[in-house]
């Protein structure tokens, strides 16, 4: 077997769930290559999806035909995953702590505590206008 | 997401198979416990045999499906969940809440 690489690849998806399938095949392909074990290629991409739900969810609200895009930029030893939506963003300050007494038998607000629980940083963008990007970084 | 149920004496299993990652295909697990409720059972299995992962609105589905259960002073365990949803439950320290089981069996018999 070949030992990690560098690439980057970047695609577009409908907003519906069922392309989550596609972008957790992805992440796991693009974390394995870039040389992460399968526990943590696994993590990587429980927050890619998650990442995902949240642009077909909040950021798209479901509007299968309002496409949102995922880029992936990986090396030997780490991966950069970018998602962008054309939502009109949210106020970090308003996100809870679900682990918390008061929230942590909540239905939702999970996504974002995932993503910061498995991956080295978590960055939001929504000063453009133009949309919601969050980018999330991993390194071995 | 599709459900199929099995009375084991006085526990229902619930077969849970296909994609659990919230929005309508959710409904039918909710649905299907909420029709088992008003039928007056009150134990529950969730056997996540067919459901490899889920992602957070899933995971909501599944904590909608445990406090409608917990408010009718029932009971909730779970079955066959994969590594990946163990992981899940693990870094949203739901590890606590959700009672699983390896087997079916077992998740039944643990009510006795």
């Amino acid at each position: 077997m070949a030992g990690p690489s560098s690439g980057t690849e970047r695609l577009e998806f409908p907003s519906t769930c069922d392309v989550l399938e596609r972008v957790d095949e992805l992440t796991l392909k693009h974390a394995t290559e870039a040389g992460f074990d399968e526990t943590a290629a696994m993590e990587i991409a429980i927050a890619a999806i998650e990442a995902a739900t949240n642009a077909i969810v909040h950021g798209n609200e479901r509007r299968e035909e309002t496409l949102f895009s995922v880029e992936y930029a990986w090396e030997p030893g780490s991966i950069e995953i970018t998602v962008h939506d054309s939502g009109r963003g949210f106020d970090l300050a308003c996100v809870a702590d679900p682990t918390d007494a008061d929230h942590c038998m909540g239905t939702s607000g999970r996504g974002i505590f995932i993503m910061r629980e498995v991956m080295d940083s978590v960055e939001f963008d929504m000063s453009g206008g133009s949309g919601t990007t969050v980018t999330i970084k991993r390194s071995v | 997401m599709r459900v199929k149920t099995e009375m084991k004496g006085e526990v229902a299993v619930v077969h849970a198979s296909g994609k659990l990652m919230g929005g309508p295909e959710s409904d039918a697990l909710r649905d299907e416990v909420k029709r088992l409720l008003e039928d007056g059972v009150r134990r529950f299995v969730i056997n996540l045999k067919g459901v490899p992962w889920i992602n957070s609105t899933g995971l909501g589905a599944l904590m909608s499906v445990y406090t409608s259960i917990q408010r009718e002073d029932g009971g909730l365990k779970l079955c066959h969940v994969s590594d990946r949803i163990q992981s899940l439950f693990m870094i949203t320290k739901l590890l606590t809440i959700f009672d699983t089981h390896a087997s079916q069996d077992e998740a039944v018999a643990a009510f006795e």
